[in-house]
């Protein structure tokens, strides 16, 4: 897997942004400065409409989107110099990285769930 | 109340636009160029007031700002545009098990569409088909006629869209990308369900339009007190954020064309 560029990547596998994506990407993108690059690898062709028109009007930074020579997009998202800083249900949390990434299981022990 | 006072005009739409547009009120007045606005419930009544020239600019969806131009030969003063207005897109949405995998197969199901007057969830995602070849005759539309007059402002019909996928009373739907990615953030879209099939060619969105003759004093105060809005600067920003926008940017004309068109050849 290529992560040159990007600071964190994660695996979105065939995931839609509203089917448990934006659970991986938002503590993500939360663990990075402003200007930080996170790469989403996806097989879900759906993202590349979507995740640029979200980083949109989220406020972050939609770079690019690589295909890889294994069928999967990598999108490379910057976080906005601008966002809005985290919320208390997420502030605190410290996601362990491997190797450059973050799991989904992680992040779903780490964050929880709204009521 | 002076002459210098720009008038301006926006739609009610939502509770929001009072916050807006005193706000905004506040910032052009500091900026010296006092301005004071006017609601409307529908563009047909702002768009006429300002042909009537009762307002100097009116705050106008694409339907809108197409009319005005129409209605003045192409004369009327495009002032600005939020960058959130560039490059808009509509989605066609089905059911997953719908067994619609590309446009054509659109044929023989039931379409859900927004109001008759919204841009993105009706007027533009069918002329985009008709224009894909997709026979528009041979697709059922289950129309969705809310809010008629906000030019699908309030998002209803495109909601109203998301439920009849949702409970199967249609097979496909289109609405606007905003709506499509802001519910999927909500946690609003059954992923397993609903899936996005296909997006639509870009196209602008809203519009202020002033008539020709508006006094060059008013025009130049305008444009320096709206683009000295910065997002950097916290009243600004929170301004800005309610508006859907990071930044103002000047007009262009060339992404309305197809609404030109589609009007030009309207579709059922």
């Amino acid at each position: 897997m290529e992560n040159e560029n990007a600071a964190l990547a994660i695996d979105g596998g065939d995931l839609a942004l509203g089917g448990g994506l934006l659970a991986l990407i938002r503590p993500a993108l939360d663990l990075l400065e402003p200007g930080g690059v996170l790469a989403v690898n996806s097989v879900n062709h759906a993202l590349r409409d979507d995740l640029p028109r979200w980083c949109q009007l989220q406020h972050h930074d939609y770079m690019e989107r690589q295909v890889t020579d294994q069928e999967y997009d990598r999108h490379l998202v910057g976080r906005g110099a601008l966002t809005l800083l985290r919320g208390n249900r997420e502030s605190g949390i410290a996601l362990p990285q491997h190797e450059g990434q973050i799991s989904a299981e992680d992040v779903l022990k780490s964050i929880p769930m709204p009521d | 109340m002076s002459d210098e006072t720009i008038l301006l005009g926006a739609v009610a739409y939502d509770a929001k636009v009072v916050t807006i547009w005193e706000g905004i009120r506040e910032h052009f007045n500091n900026e010296g160029a006092p301005m004071d606005f006017v609601l409307f419930s529908n563009y047909e009544r702002q768009v006429e007031l300002l042909l009537k020239g009762h307002i100097d600019i009116a705050w106008n969806t694409p339907l809108a700002h197409v009319r005005v131009r129409e209605r003045t030969d192409n004369k009327s003063l495009s002032l600005g545009m939020r960058d959130s207005d560039q490059d808009f897109h509509a989605r066609i949405i089905v059911r997953s098990n719908s067994g619609i995998n590309s446009l054509k197969d659109l044929e023989g199901k039931t379409l859900a569409v927004g109001s008759r007057d919204s841009t993105q969830a009706r007027i533009l995602p069918l002329h985009f088909l008709r224009q894909e070849g997709v026979a528009l005759e041979k697709v059922k539309l289950l129309k969705f006629d809310t809010d008629v007059g906000k030019h699908g402002d309030t998002g209803t019909s495109e909601i109203d869209v998301l439920d009849a996928l949702a409970d199967g009373r249609a097979d496909a739907g289109a609405i606007g990308d905003l709506i499509w990615v802001n519910e999927q953030a909500a946690g609003h879209v059954d992923a397993n369900l609903i899936q996005s099939l296909w997006t639509t060619p870009p196209f602008d969105h809203c519009m202020f339009d002033a008539l020709p003759g508006l006094d060059t004093g008013k025009l130049e105060r305008f444009k320096r007190a709206l683009f000295a809005m910065k997002w950097e600067n916290p009243d600004h920003r929170r301004l800005l954020e309610l508006e859907g926008l990071k930044v103002w940017m000047p007009p262009r004309e060339e992404g309305y064309d197809s609404l030109r068109a589609a009007l030009a050849n309207p579709t059922p």
